[in-house]
C-alpha cells in the first residue's frame, strides 16, 4: 500500500508561458482554482483573505518556471501539492500531484473544506450526483 | 469519516505494510506476523491497536491468543473521500482550461 496520492491531469491548447501565469498569479489562481476567493502572495507565502484578514495557506516550497510549482498547507506543512507543466501537441499538460493526507490533522482535513465552502458532507453530496450523473446539488462545494 | 483516525492509522509505513499482509492472509497473530517483520511482537501489537481504533482490523480470541483480521469497509471510505478530491481537482483544472482557451480564441 502506498501513501494516498491525488494525481489529475488536463491538456490545455494555451503555450506553457501562458499556463504558468495562471499559476502563479494570485488574481488569476482565483478565476480556477475557487472564483470568488481573494489571494494573495508576500514572499513564498499564499494567503486567503477570510473576514478582512489574510490569512496563510499555503507556502511555496519548489519554483522551477515554467515546469513546476509546488506548494505546502499552512500551517500544518503536511499537504503537498505540486503542479507540473509540460509541452504537449502545441499546448499544456497540466498535472496536479497532491500528497500528505495521511498527516493532515484531523480538524485541518475538515476546515480545508469548509474554507472552500465545502464540507465533506457537501462533497458526498456531489460525489453521489456525480456518479449517478445527476446535475450537481452542491456546485459551491467546488 | 470527518472524526475517523484512518488517515493517522495509515501515516505509519509499517501499518501500511501490515493492513496489505491481513488483506492478503487473515486472520493471523501478532506472533506470526512478527516473525515476517524486524521488529518485536510488542510493536506489532501496538501497530495493531492502532489499526484497531481505526476500525480497519477485528479481533478474535483463539486460546491464548488473538487472531487479527482486515475489515475492509473504511478503506471504501476512505476511497470516497480520495474521489472527492480528485473531482474537486477535476472541477478546477476543468475552469483552468476554460480560462485559458476562451481567452485564447478571444485574442
Amino acid at each position: 500500500m502506498e501513501k494516498i496520492k491525488v494525481e489529475r491531469s488536463i491538456w490545455i491548447a494555451a503555450p506553457r508561458e501562458r499556463v504558468w501565469q495562471a499559476v502563479i498569479d494570485p488574481v488569476q489562481i482565483a478565476a480556477w482554482f475557487a472564483p470568488g476567493t481573494d489571494f494573495s502572495q508576500k514572499d513564498d507565502k499564499i494567503s486567503v483573505r477570510i473576514d478582512g484578514m489574510d490569512v496563510e495557506v499555503a507556502l511555496v516550497v519548489v519554483v522551477d518556471p515554467p515546469r513546476q510549482l509546488t506548494t505546502r498547507s499552512l500551517p500544518d506543512m503536511s499537504l503537498e501539492t505540486s503542479y507540473m507543466l509540460e509541452e504537449e501537441n502545441g499546448g499544456t499538460r497540466f498535472t496536479v500531484i497532491e500528497t500528505g493526507f495521511e498527516s493532515l490533522p484531523e480538524a485541518e482535513r475538515q476546515s480545508r473544506f469548509d474554507q472552500d465552502g465545502a464540507g465533506w458532507e457537501m462533497a458526498l453530496e456531489n460525489l453521489n450526483a456525480y456518479i449517478e450523473g445527476r446535475t450537481l446539488p452542491r456546485p459551491e462545494g467546488f | 469519516m470527518s472524526d475517523s483516525p484512518i488517515f493517522a492509522a495509515l501515516a505509519d509505513p509499517m501499518r501500511r505494510k501490515l493492513v496489505l499482509n491481513l488483506a492478503e492472509n487473515s486472520p493471523k497473530t501478532a506472533t506470526q506476523l512478527a516473525e515476517e517483520y524486524p521488529i518485536t511482537r510488542q510493536g506489532i501489537l501496538k501497530h495493531l491497536d492502532v489499526l484497531e481504533a481505526a476500525g480497519l482490523v477485528m479481533i478474535q480470541q483463539k486460546g491464548r491468543e488473538k487472531r487479527y483480521s482486515l475489515t475492509p469497509e473504511p478503506l471504501t471510505e476512505l476511497e470516497a473521500w480520495i474521489k472527492a478530491i480528485s473531482i474537486k481537482w477535476d472541477e478546477r483544472l476543468l475552469r483552468l482550461k476554460t480560462f485559458l482557451e476562451n481567452e485564447e480564441a478571444s485574442e
